[in-house]
């Protein structure tokens, strides 16, 4: 007898066919509710998620001197309608390269929650003294030798605390 | 042979997957998006070929053999290739990077940007039900009532 024969002919006792039955109503009905409770919750995050709105406020860049380069300024979120989710694990990532790819330096501003119902303001301060660099001959030389700057933003969340965003932004500037 | 053949689930899993599979996100690509700068037309074709071989085998075989779970296992095991590497049906056509992780990069007046977006609870979620419902369709006596689906018995008898 082949594979497919034995397979063709392999049946449940007929006795079961109560026990069968039944168990396949409850797994029916835990589907059922599994996929109302899945689709239901979607729905909850993609409406709660539209009505959040980003203010930006107070941006400027500092002149760069011989000694610092800043951007200074603050990010408002309101996440203030009735339906609305927490933001959770919130972190915004600054980092300089010079044009071989070489990561002078990077800082990171961190925030634990923005709570749902509420206005919260995130402040970034991206400066970058003389002081944060801790002298180490290669950066300088890299520094030094570099005709551009790549700063790359990099922002990560958790939203309703199962759906994760991250996004990344790359500007080049050059030097003279 | 006739016994083993569903030839309207085939003919349905057939026509649905071609259609999903081939002709809409052609079409569908080809407008919205003619320079590929977010779909990969390529990967949506290449992916829409493995859907309709995968989804017209898994309608061949009648309700009520064993090999059907297997099938449904197998189905399970696609549908996780799928959600890895996107560009398809079940990933709305988008680039995947890794297992429920969708990932766009690109760049917008010289500035360059990548977006990610982790949807992994979903697609467990999501499977998970698809299991169940598999083993429901084992362990489930067959009815009368899906006698209807299955031509391949009136031309047995024949």
């Amino acid at each position: 007898m082949s594979l497919a024969d034995t397979l063709s002919r392999a049946k449940f006792k007929e006795e079961s066919k109560g026990f069968r039955h039944k168990l396949s109503v409850l797994i029916l009905i835990i589907i059922v509710i599994g996929y109302m409770a899945l689709y239901g919750y979607l729905l909850y995050v993609s409406a709660s998620s539209y009505g959040i709105k980003f203010e930006m406020k107070d941006f400027e860049d500092s002149q760069p001197t011989n000694t610092s380069l800043g951007i200074d300024g603050k990010v408002i979120v309101k996440n203030t309608h009735w339906y609305s989710a927490d933001i959770t694990d919130i972190s915004i990532k600054m980092s300089l390269y010079t044009d071989d790819d070489v990561k002078i330096k990077t800082k990171t501003v961190t925030k634990k929650i923005i709570p749902r119902l509420k206005k919260s303001e995130i402040d970034l301060d991206f400066s970058f003294d003389l002081e944060d660099f801790d002298y180490d001959i290669s950066d300088f030389m890299s520094l030094n030798q570099t005709d551009e700057l790549e700063i790359k933003f990099e922002v990560s969340f958790t939203y309703a605390y199962v759906h994760t965003y991250d996004f990344e932004i790359s500007m080049k500037v050059e030097l003279d | 042979m006739g016994y083993w053949i569903n030839w309207v689930t085939l003919f349905r899993n057939l026509i649905t997957s071609v259609i999903f599979g081939l002709v809409i996100p052609y079409y569908l690509i080809s407008y919205i998006d003619p320079k590929g700068f977010l779909f990969d037309l390529d990967a949506v074709l290449y992916n829409g070929i493995i859907f309709v071989i995968v989804y017209t085998i898994y309608g061949i075989f009648n309700k009520d053999t064993v090999i059907r779970f297997f099938i449904g296992c197998g189905w399970i095991v696609t549908l996780i290739y799928f959600y890895t590497l996107g560009n398809n049906f079940f990933t709305f056509y988008l680039p995947h990077c890794s297992f429920g992780y969708m990932c766009l990069d690109g760049s917008y007046r010289g500035i360059e940007f990548k977006l990610g977006y982790n949807y992994m609870w979903v697609v467990i979620a999501t499977l998970s039900l698809k299991g169940l419902n598999i083993l429901r369709h084992l362990i489930k006596p067959p009815e009368k009532k899906y006698k209807y689906l299955s031509l391949s018995d009136k031309f047995g008898k024949k």
